[in-house]
């Protein structure tokens, strides 16, 4: 479906993309993860042929992309980042005018801005201006106005960006519709959650690269951390905790002033019973125990060593 | 492109802020203009120009000059002492000189000093035109002699007659060159949507299958008819509301609309496809549209007067002074010609500014966003 072979995109000295390297296949939900300045938005918009680039090539359906590539172009819906809609058309006007960009057909339009409306759930607010709707609808709003076409390519960025949970919810459950209806979807976000519950391939990007790229489960297989457990209310000595860091698969422990214990181990069984036996046999009280698998956020830390930013 | 046209114009008279520059504020300040200057602002009203005349050996001039008298001007036939003495005192504008050579003597450049040299001009063009028809047919030269005897008919034809030569009409004038700049918000707007690298919603435009000319064109069009609209709501306003008198000037004057309003959207859409931010851009766009409008006279109504006396190629590329003495060409000095011109400069300026950021808009690819 998509196609990036080497890009390179230079701002003067800053190299926003560097040999990024992608392939997109028909059919899947794809996740861009990157912090802030990772290069998300610049790929995108190299894709869409809105950038120049330096080197490389970009590739969408075969089809190398420019700016007057138009029958792809066609074919390609955009839910950009800051919402972009015309404030002095209302709702149902602006779905109309964005598919009327890509459709022609008067009675073809009228039903798929229609469906677009359902879709999104804006059945009740459709004659509303778009200054008088909330965050959440504004960004249902905007997500109408780049799939109202039925692309078969649809890429967002950050489509959730301040958005309230029932929203989101209900964001996420339709991009997952329009997959299943057909559409290839390129979605970043901030939000490893979401990436993780729709993304079936991830592909995490900082400082211009691709960093891993893999499903979830193979992500977190990349990283060394297979198992976090954290014990709270648990009164320890220092020669207790060097005991506990030699236990078999442990590589890393955390001992802080609210008195809870983190214990980070690689994949194998059982880590959690021999950290407990071992503070039973110690006589040492505990309250309560938890046992995590790695998150994307383990895999995003250890990966780029950094926090993602906001 | 038709339903592109007509979304565009749609948007642009549902955004009030447009709305608001475009025909609000001109009513407002045609209504307190017309509070000021009450209701006494006639185009067809006369005010005769107080003039002194020196006798000399034509008496043909004299003769036209006294035809004139009570109506254009109102003449006093002084010695030559006397009437220099008048002119420095300010209780005359010119002096007329009935020498072979008719000659004009003003002290100044403003509005009635201009028509007192277009009457001499049109005396001597009339006067050399006679000379070529005497010279080619005796018969001709006796009808012609016969016509120019008929002053009044002349006089009809050369003269601004029957014209205003009011200061307070300036004010007027100005202000349809004003509104017609105003639309630049129109063409500021149409270009912030049409750059990718200004607004996430021109992004979203640039990245549809629709031809990028096709977009910048149905854009550009559309804020022209936009302004085009606005200007004859404006035009109404004033000739149907507040009942001012532009007599028969009401045809000659709508070329001037069209032209005025295409000047102000493409000074908009000039000054919206550079890379400034938007607060800037409409900073600049505001100080220059007063500052236009101000050398047109619209704050001080002998502004353009004093701007082509020390400084008269401003005159020429300021679009407002070109729309307000377009005006002038047609309503006081009956000057086709220089009407013509008026059009011509606004046509060359529109045109150039459009080229200009046709070039930039058409732009599909950035360096960054």
């Amino acid at each position: 479906m998509l196609h990036i072979k080497n890009l390179v995109k230079r701002y003067g000295e800053l190299v926003a993309l560097d040999h990024l390297n992608l392939d997109i296949r028909e059919g899947e939900i794809f996740g861009l993860l990157g912090p802030n300045g990772s290069g998300k938005t610049t790929a995108i918009n190299c894709i869409l042929a809105l950038l120049k680039y330096d080197k490389g090539s970009i590739t969408v359906m075969g089809k190398e992309m420019h700016p007057d590539s138009y029958e792809l172009k066609r074919q390609i819906g955009v839910v950009p980042q800051n919402v972009a809609v015309f404030d002095q058309m209302n709702v149902q006007a602006n779905i109309d005018y964005f598919c009327g960009l890509y459709v022609t057909e008067k009675e073809k339009r009228k039903q798929l801005v229609e469906e677009a409306i359902e879709f999104v759930g804006l059945q009740d607010y459709r004659k509303m201006m778009p200054a008088k709707l909330s965050g959440g609808l504004l960004r249902r709003l905007n997500i109408a106005c780049g799939i109202a076409h039925k692309p078969k390519l649809i890429i967002m960025d950050e489509p959730t960006v301040a958005v309230d949970p029932q929203s989101r919810n209900r964001i996420l459950e339709g991009i997952q519709e329009l997959n299943r209806q057909g559409s290839t979807i390129i979605y970043t976000s901030h939000y490893m959650e979401e990436v993780e519950q729709i993304c079936s391939r991830i592909m995490i990007m900082d400082h211009g690269r691709a960093i891993a790229t893999g499903t979830s489960d193979e992500l977190k297989q990349m990283i060394r951390t297979g198992e976090t457990i954290h014990i709270s209310g648990i009164d320890l000595k220092q020669e207790h905790l060097a005991v506990i860091e030699t236990l078999p698969h442990v590589f890393w422990t955390d001992y802080d002033e609210e008195k809870t214990l983190t214990v980070k181990c690689t994949a194998g069984k059982h880590n959690l019973i021999r950290v407990l036996n071992y503070l039973q046999e110690q006589e040492i009280e505990f309250g309560q125990v938890t046992s995590e698998r790695p998150t994307l956020n383990d895999v995003f830390l250890e990966i780029t060593g950094k926090e993602l930013r906001d | 492109m038709g339903r592109l046209f007509v979304i565009n114009l749609k948007r642009i008279f549902a955004n009030r802020m447009n709305m608001f520059w475009t025909i609000i504020f001109p009513m407002v300040l045609g209504t307190l203009f017309y509070a000021t200057f009450g209701s006494g602002v006639d185009m067809e009203k006369m005010k005769a120009i107080p003039v002194a005349a020196v006798e000399g050996e034509n008496q043909a001039f004299e003769s036209f000059l006294n035809e004139l008298d009570g109506s254009t001007l109102s003449l006093s036939w002084m010695t030559e002492e006397e009437a220099s003495e008048a002119l420095r005192e300010g209780t005359v504008i010119g002096v007329f000189y009935a020498a072979s050579e008719p000659t004009l003597t003003v002290t100044g450049s403003q509005l009635q000093e201009s028509i007192l040299e277009t009457l001499l001009t049109s005396y001597l063009e009339n006067e050399a035109m006679m000379k070529e028809i005497g010279e080619k047919n005796m018969l001709g030269m006796i009808k012609a002699a016969q016509s120019l005897s008929d002053y009044s008919q002349m006089v009809e034809e050369v003269t601004v007659s029957g014209k205003s030569v009011d200061n307070d009409v300036n004010y007027f004038y100005a202000l349809l060159g004003m509104a017609c700049l105003f639309g630049a918000f129109q063409g500021l707007t149409g270009a912030e949507e049409l750059k990718a690298n200004l607004s996430p919603l021109a992004a979203r435009r640039s990245i549809s299958p629709v031809h990028r000319m096709t977009m910048v064109i149905a854009e550009m069009l559309a804020g022209f008819t936009a302004q085009f609209f606005n200007i004859c709501v404006l035009l109404i306003y004033l000739t149907q509301v507040l009942h001012l008198n532009f007599g028969s000037n009401l045809p000659a004057m709508i070329p001037i609309c069209i032209f005025g309003s295409m000047a102000g959207v493409a000074f908009g859409i000039f000054i919206g496809s550079s890379r400034m931010p938007e607060g800037p851009k409409i900073g600049i766009l505001v100080g220059s549209t007063l500052l236009m409008s101000f050398l047109a006279g619209l704050m001080f109504g002998g502004m353009k007067d004093v701007v082509e006396k020390y400084f008269p190629i401003l005159n020429r590329i300021n679009p407002a002074a070109l729309i307000s003495d377009a005006f002038y060409s047609i309503a006081v000095y009956e000057n086709p010609q220089r009407y013509r011109m008026n059009l011509l400069l606004l046509a060359l300026i529109t045109g150039g500014m459009v080229w200009i950021s046709f070039c930039t808009l058409r732009r599909e690819r950035y360096d960054s966003i």
